[in-house]
């Protein structure tokens, strides 16, 4: 709809988008302004052309803003023809040439005309008699009132020294305590809502929750009025022609099955995002299709509520077991570098079924001593609410075990850690067998003969041999033959081409 | 009629999927016995590959001597692959991974060993003979350090099967002074936390039925056979042992009602693995979802994913 005029009285303070140069970038910005003249177009049907003044304190710039058939405001930095002078944004400041200083607030001073031949100084509007004065007001600035206990003034925006000012303050004013004016990081103080007669204050640190503000109560972020935002893939609308009723339960069924499938086949989350895949589901069910989740970050949220809402149910089985609950844990470190504590209970299920489950692979943070890890366990057991019905550790041979099994059992009140302490078989067996291959626990070659020192000679020659034997014995001997095979894929192939001639072997 | 079915096409060349060597490596349980075992079922082929490749590998050949002395090791080693595959399982029905098989497998392996020992003394093999006193000296380590929990005893004597005459049997060697510390151990867990279900049984009074006077017959039966309280412990140890294997543990247990405190200590220990072997399952399992396209998934999205993958396969 084209609209005559702009809706709104000269003098009052309006807000278009106007464009910002900087030595870095162009933006929008929304900058407070004061309509001066409203006139019609001469150029489009499209738009309209207004006169405004930009509201700033050192500075006093004119020129035309641009009103597009919707209503949105688009700032124009061209020349005009006729009417008033160009929307020069482009004055310099002290540091940054090119940059605009924008500001908030408005003084009687920069009401003046800079360039002639423009038209008449209006007057700000009359304001209702009321103890808050506009933005536009000349008392606004230095203007004092307390909000929340606390003493504020508005004052001039501060002149950043290094960086660029931020849009925020084209849509806010710079607070300061009257007794700290300049050792203390300003406040911001939201112009939209002072004109409606409210109070919104936050700090700067950083510019998140100024920003947040605007987005959320005015709609408007650094380019100027926020849009709906654009679904994350584009739709056709043509498959919208056919629609079919889908239950609610056979879209829940759906998507459980979906996150199943995802789950157990470990595909990655983003696969509701694959065309192919869509395009697949569109082909079998086009009522579904339309019910199909198109963000992976859905599917992550989903698989984290079902996580927790799955834990109760184990937490309830293992409520209903007919056993003690026994447990295992070891140490992990995955391929991304995070450490892991993983957590299998083992219990006697109410079916009469031994069952071995795990609970929980949690990041361990801090060191990998004995005590660290028996807090995290402390804090699993509580959480699965079986620390009256804790059994037996079953753990492998490290001694950090043992004091995580120690301090496991002093934290839960359980006498008698020691016994409690059961060892893997598997890994006893391990020991055993590297003892007789390699003579030590590590599994490797290597002796270290320095350590023999104290024994007797001919023990020590006997071990010394022994060392001897394992490394280039036969064992080690297989070894290096095996490794040297699997080096090289033309070496494996070498091996599977070689042609045995049972006679040769039998003679030489 | 053309047959057009020739003796050609039954003739394709098939090929045979031939087996390669293994290597070794320091985290795989028992991955050195199945590297001895692969390159001895390859014996006629490396001998061959030896032979032509002979100045490459230099130092590395392998003599006929050698050849006797990797035999002689993957006899040594066989049995540890075999319980170790043996008692990796679940052991949901009660066999194949329960901790009451933990004292009959390292007493099987020592034995073992002994048998070892004799057969390769340190005369004829001495590198060999030294090696299984390094095995042995080490089983023997951690077996003792089994004695630190009664469990291991407590669960053997526990299966109907065995009850205390796997230990009358086995022990009565060398092990015999062992033999009454492990039973004293045993009924003192018992008495410390079971024995209280029995005697919380045997306080549940019948009640008679008030009504009607003291009944002539049963004064004199219960004159004649007074109710006492039995000692279930010994109710089930002194019992006769089953002979034919039950494969099913559990549900045994679960019929004998008439003693609901040894039925107890049954369950609680009974249900304990052999191994740790679950966790390296898991792990390896995790490894998986951290694949290259998704290294940058964090550690709650993985903890999710990974125990939920667990929990709908065991129906959760």
């Amino acid at each position: 709809m084209l609209r005559e005029r702009y809706p709104y009285d000269c003098g009052q303070i309006v807000y278009p988008r106007v464009e910002v140069v900087s030595t870095i970038s162009q933006y929008f910005q929304s900058v407070p302004s004061v309509l001066l003249e409203n006139c019609t177009s001469q150029y489009s049907t499209q738009s309209r052309l207004v006169l405004v003044q930009i509201v700033r304190t050192d500075r006093v710039c004119r020129g035309v803003a641009r009103v597009s058939a919707r209503g949105a405001w688009k700032g124009a930095n061209g020349a005009s023809e006729g009417a008033a002078a160009p929307f020069v944004l482009t004055e310099t400041c002290r540091h940054h040439p090119r940059t605009v200083n924008v500001t908030h607030a408005m003084s009687s001073s920069f009401l003046t005309p800079s360039t002639p031949g423009s038209s008449s100084t209006p007057s700000p509007s009359p304001w209702p008699s009321r103890s808050m004065p506009k933005t536009t007001d000349n008392a606004f600035i230095g203007w004092q009132f307390n909000h929340k206990e606390v003493r504020y003034m508005v004052c001039k925006k501060t002149a950043n020294k290094r960086s660029n000012t931020s849009w925020i303050w084209g849509e806010g004013a710079e607070l300061r305590s009257p007794g700290s004016l300049v050792s203390t990081t300003p406040k911001w103080l939201c112009s939209r809502c002072w004109d409606r007669k409210k109070v919104a204050v936050f700090g700067t640190t950083s510019t998140t929750r100024p920003i947040m503000h605007l987005a959320e109560e005015h709609s408007v972020n650094a380019d100027g009025p926020i849009e709906k935002a654009a679904s994350v893939l584009e739709f056709t609308p043509e498959g919208r022609e056919f629609r079919s009723l889908v239950s609610q339960t056979s879209v829940n069924v759906f998507n459980n099955t979906l996150i199943r499938w995802i789950i157990l086949a470990h595909l990655a989350l983003s696969c509701v995002e694959n065309l192919e895949f869509r395009a697949l589901v569109k082909l079998l069910n086009e009522g579904m299709y339309e019910y199909l989740y198109k963000s992976g970050n859905t599917i992550r949220e989903l698989i984290l509520r079902d996580f927790e809402l799955r834990k109760q149910r184990v937490i309830i089985s293992l409520a209903r077991a007919k056993s003690m609950i026994h447990i295992s844990f070891d140490l992990w470190t995955s391929g991304n570098n995070l450490a892991f504590l993983g957590v299998v209970v083992h219990y006697l299920d109410e079916t009469f079924t031994a069952r071995s489950l795990l609970i929980a692979l949690r990041q361990l943070s801090g060191p990998h001593s004995g005590e660290n890890q028996s807090f995290l366990l402390v804090e699993i057991i509580k959480e699965f609410g079986f620390e009256q019905r804790l059994g037996y550790f079953i753990c492998d041979n490290v001694a950090s075990n043992n004091f995580a099994v120690k301090f496991t059992c002093e934290s839960l009140h359980i006498k008698n850690p020691v016994q409690r302490r059961l060892r893997c078989l598997g890994h006893i067996l391990n020991l055993s067998a590297k003892a007789f291959l390699f003579g030590n626990d590590e599994g490797s070659f290597d002796f270290e003969i320095s350590k023999l020192a104290h024994l007797r000679l001919e023990v020590r020659q006997a071990l010394e041999t022994l060392a001897f034997w394992r490394k280039r014995g036969p064992i080690g001997r297989l070894h290096n033959i095996i490794t040297w095979i699997q080096r090289t894929p033309q070496r494996r192939q070498q091996f599977m081409d070689v042609t045995i001639d049972l006679a040769s072997i039998r003679n030489g | 009629m053309v047959s057009r079915l020739s003796s050609d096409c039954f003739h394709s060349k098939l090929t045979v999927v031939d087996l390669f060597v293994t290597r070794d490596n320091v985290t795989r349980w028992n991955s050195s016995y199945i590297s001895i075992r692969r390159a001895l079922i390859l014996k006629p082929r490396l001998i061959a590959f030896l032979i032509q490749y002979a100045e490459e590998l230099e130092d590395d050949l392998l003599t006929e001597k050698d050849w006797q002395q990797l035999e002689i090791i993957a006899e040594v080693l066989e049995p540890f692959a075999e319980v170790t595959v043996h008692l990796e399982g679940r052991a949901e029905k009660g066999h194949h991974g329960s901790v009451w098989e933990v004292l009959p497998a390292i007493e099987a392996l020592i034995e073992h060993l002994d048998d070892m020992k004799l057969k390769y003394s340190q005369c004829s093999h001495p590198e060999i003979s030294t090696s299984i006193n390094l095995a042995w000296s080490k089983l023997d380590e951690y077996y003792k350090k089994l004695d630190d929990s009664p469990a291991y005893a407590a669960a053997l004597i526990l299966h109907p099967q065995y009850r205390l005459d796997y230990f009358k049997e086995s022990w009565k060697r060398h092990l015999r002074k062992y033999l009454d510390p492990m039973k004293r151990s045993v009924r003192k867990l018992y008495n410390d936390s079971y024995l209280r279900i029995a005697q919380a049984q045997g306080q549940e009074v019948i009640p008679s039925t008030e009504s009607k006077e003291p009944d002539f017959f049963a004064l004199y039966m219960e004159k004649q056979l007074p109710s006492t309280v039995v000692d279930e412990y010994a109710d089930y140890t002194e019992g006769r042992r089953i002979t034919k294997p039950n494969h099913d543990l559990y549900n045994w247990w679960a019929a004998q009602s008439h003693i609901p405190s040894m039925q107890q200590f049954a369950y609680d220990h009974l249900s304990i693995p052999a191994m740790s072997a679950e966790t390296e399952r898991v792990f390896s399992d995790t490894k998986h979802i951290i694949s290259d396209t998704r290294y940058r998934l964090g550690p709650g999205i993985i903890e999710a994913l990974e125990c939920q993958n667990r929990w709908m396969r065991a129906d959760i």
